[in-house]
């Protein structure tokens, strides 16, 4: 502000332009009437559109209204009311630097706001700063600034004495709500009823409108407009330098701003994407100064001003919420993928929540969720992402993914288990069952033919030979020979103990037999068997009971 | 003519007339919950003249009326925890008044040829605005003296 003393408004003067700039001027004064400048035939064009928009029979009738239709009453310098900031404020509906809110008044039955309640916030020149009274230099409102030395004291009473009033804001949200400096005390001046300016909202203005002033119009976080309001599926947006305004008649105006709103629009196709339209406004998480925006199907999260902001969609954010959110122990969330059927996977500091394809919403951890992914997509031993939460079976941790499982060796190792053996493992029991847990990740044997899961107490086998499960001698004995690489083969059996007592399994090329006694008996294909025939023959090598099987014997 | 209500009384002199009100609370809009409700705090309004019915709470409305001689006063009351804040540290209605300190900018609206006073109290544990409003500067020494035996007559009582 500069420095003045005169207490009598100055009218703003007008500069010396260019050739072109007089042409229309002439233009102007042509069109318009003499003595008018090009700015102010802008002026009185802009305003005389506004007036059309805002009533177009009564311009059309009186068209000398059109001041009166856009400013209203008292708008010249000489009528003794304050200028609105909007006007001298570049565009902001805020208080400008050097003065602060120090009072309200009410009019009630606004047409400005719906018919309900509108405020005119005064801001007055600040004890330190100093300023001039003029004349404000807007379309039509040419009001008084930092004239009127008055104060409606319902603000900011910790700050002593009276000075001018700056200029003056317009909400039609309560001025408490507006401004926690200001208190209740309600003033009223149904007077000034018809007080505007052109910069703001007519009396034909949208719920966007509205809501863009009240948070200060260009003085506000959402910058200046980028776009005209447009009408999208149940509701309506308008775009902003810095964010939108968002509007449906059940959640009424809500302005997303910053990185959220970038986020939703450009990584979550905005209101035509998995988020729908926004149900709330930024607002606090409640942890490290994170802030949320919540919409019809999930929330935007962002921890900090310096990360990315993370979506969380649908039941997983449903899931999320129930365990506490951001303040729950997964923490904020760090990165989502999508895959194009819906499901979705977000990590958190704290873990990560897993849907694929609507099935129900998996919890993993960090841990278990690397696990499964540690190999290549070609390796049967990455299982994707999980499909149920993580359960205990003899003591050791198993989560079942898409295509296998994630479990622990016996030494703690997470590692994933495709469903070819996994499968099997499970089914025997897992770490509970015969063979006991893992000892490490499976490896392929037989030139490929099969992959092999090392047990603590047995060889889960699966390949062309079906799946095996070798356990004890037979399998001490299986180890001795080689194992699957050795002159045996495959097994084409498991470990069974058959009556009396002896233990045998079938192989591609032979057989082992463990007598009552413990004896060891390794039997292997005469020459012109095949393994076929061995397989369906009984593991002592005698006559052949085609039909039966090593499982026959068993049960 | 005798005003009174809300712990405030005033026994006019002759040539005035006054009233007192408070505002309107405003209904809160369709659908939506009032989450603080206002303070509707009275305001005391007294003029030399005839006082329009609609009338702003710091006299729009009617200082436009206001011929050379007339003067307008308007006693407005704060919501009790503003008593004794920095803007209504000073203590009592003041009833001398400086005209000196009467000035054509110290208006809400600036009509010329009017003068203002406006000062910012607290008495009785309760916190108040006076507004004065002169039709005349030029006369306002005249016109200072009939605003001072006007307040002489208001009585603000303590709140129970």
């Amino acid at each position: 502000m500069s420095t003045a003393t005169n207490p009598q408004p100055t009218a703003p003067t007008e500069t010396d332009a260019p050739m072109s700039v007089r042409l229309v001027d002439r233009l102007g004064r042509a069109l318009a009437g003499s003595g008018l400048t090009r700015r102010r035939f802008l002026s009185r064009v802009a305003v005389v559109g506004a007036a059309v928009v805002v009533d177009p029979i009564r311009y059309a009738i009186k068209p000398g209204s059109a001041y009166a239709q856009v400013c209203g009453d008292g708008a010249s310098c000489t009528s003794g009311w304050t200028a609105f900031c909007c006007t001298v404020n570049a565009g902001a509906n805020t208080c400008p630097p050097g003065s602060y809110v120090a009072g309200w008044w009410r009019i009630d039955d606004s047409p400005f706001c719906f018919g309900a309640a509108r405020y005119v916030i005064d801001c007055n020149r600040s004890p330190n700063a100093t300023c001039s009274c003029r004349c404000a230099d807007g379309a039509c409102d040419k009001r008084r600034v930092c004239c009127n030395n008055f104060r409606y004291g319902q603000c900011n009473t910790q700050i002593r004495g009276v000075t001018e009033v700056v200029c003056r804001v317009v909400t039609c949200t309560a001025p408490w709500v507006w401004d926690r400096a200001c208190s209740t005390t309600v003033r009223v001046d149904n007077r000034t009823r018809s007080h505007n300016a052109s910069c703001l909202p007519g009396r034909d203005a949208t719920r966007i409108d509205i809501k863009y002033q009240d948070m200060g119009m260009r003085g506000s976080i959402l910058g200046a407009p980028v776009g005209s309001e447009r009408a999208s599926g149940p509701g309506r947006y308008r775009r902003y330098e810095n964010g939108t305004i968002y509007y449906r008649s059940s959640t009424g105006a809500l302005a997303v701003h910053g990185s959220i709103d970038q986020h939703y629009r450009e990584r979550m196709d905005g209101i035509n994407g998995a988020l729908g339209y926004p149900t709330s406004e930024p607002q606090g998480t409640g942890v490290s100064g994170g802030l949320q925006v919540r919409y019809d199907r999930g929330t935007i999260y962002r921890a900090s001003s310096s990360v990315t902001p993370v979506a969380v969609t649908g039941a997983v954010d449903t899931e999320y919420r129930s365990r506490g959110g951001p303040s729950g122990s997964l923490g904020y969330p760090t990165s989502r993928t999508a895959r194009s059927d819906g499901s979705q996977l977000v990590r958190f500091t704290g873990g990560a929540l897993v849907q694929v394809a609507g099935g129900p919403v998996a919890a993993v951890t960090l841990t278990f969720l690397e696990a499964g992914s540690r190999y290549p997509t070609s390796d049967p031993d990455h299982v994707g992402w999980p499909i149920a939460d993580v359960i205990t079976v003899g003591g050791q941790q198993v989560q079942r993914f898409e295509r296998g499982i994630v479990t622990r060796t016996a030494g703690g190792t997470a590692f994933g288990i495709g469903s070819d053996l996994a499968d099997p493992y499970l089914e025997l029991g897992g770490a509970a069952g015969t063979g006991g847990a893992p000892l490490r990740r499976a490896t392929f044997v037989a030139g490929g033919r099969a992959r092999v899961l090392h047990l603590e107490r047995g060889m889960l086998v699966a390949g062309r030979t079906g799946t095996r499960l070798l356990t004890g001698e037979v399998l001490d004995a299986y180890e001795a020979e080689g194992g699957p690489d050795g002159r045996l083969g495959l097994p084409t059996s498991s470990s069974v103990t058959v009556r009396g007592g002896q233990q045998r399994a079938s192989f591609e090329r032979g057989a082992i037999v463990i007598g009552t006694d413990g004896g060891v008996q390794v039997l292997t294909t005469r020459s012109g068997a095949t393994p076929d025939d061995l397989a369906t023959s009984t593991p002592t090598g005698g006559a052949r009971r085609r039909g039966r099987t090593p499982g026959d014997v068993a049960r | 003519m005798q005003v009174r209500g809300f712990g405030i009384r005033a026994d006019l002199p002759r040539g005035w007339e006054g009233a007192l009100r408070t505002a309107a609370p405003e209904p809160p809009a369709p659908g939506e919950a009032r989450t603080l409700s206002v303070e509707t705090h009275p305001v005391l309004h007294a003029g030399t003249f005839p006082l329009p019915v609609d009338r702003g709470d710091f006299g729009s409305g009617a200082v436009e009326t206001m011929r050379e001689g007339d003067t307008f006063v308007a006693l407005l009351e704060y919501g009790p925890q503003e008593a004794d804040t920095p803007l209504f540290e000073a203590q009592g209605l003041p009833r001398r008044l400086d005209p000196r300190r009467f000035s054509g900018s110290s208006l809400q609206r600036v009509i010329p040829g009017q003068a203002g006073y406006q000062a910012f109290f607290t008495e009785a544990g309760r916190a108040f605005c006076l507004y004065v409003v002169l039709g005349a500067e030029e006369d306002k020494l005249v016109q200072v003296r009939r605003v001072e035996q006007m307040l002489a007559s208001i009585v603000i009582e303590p709140t129970t």
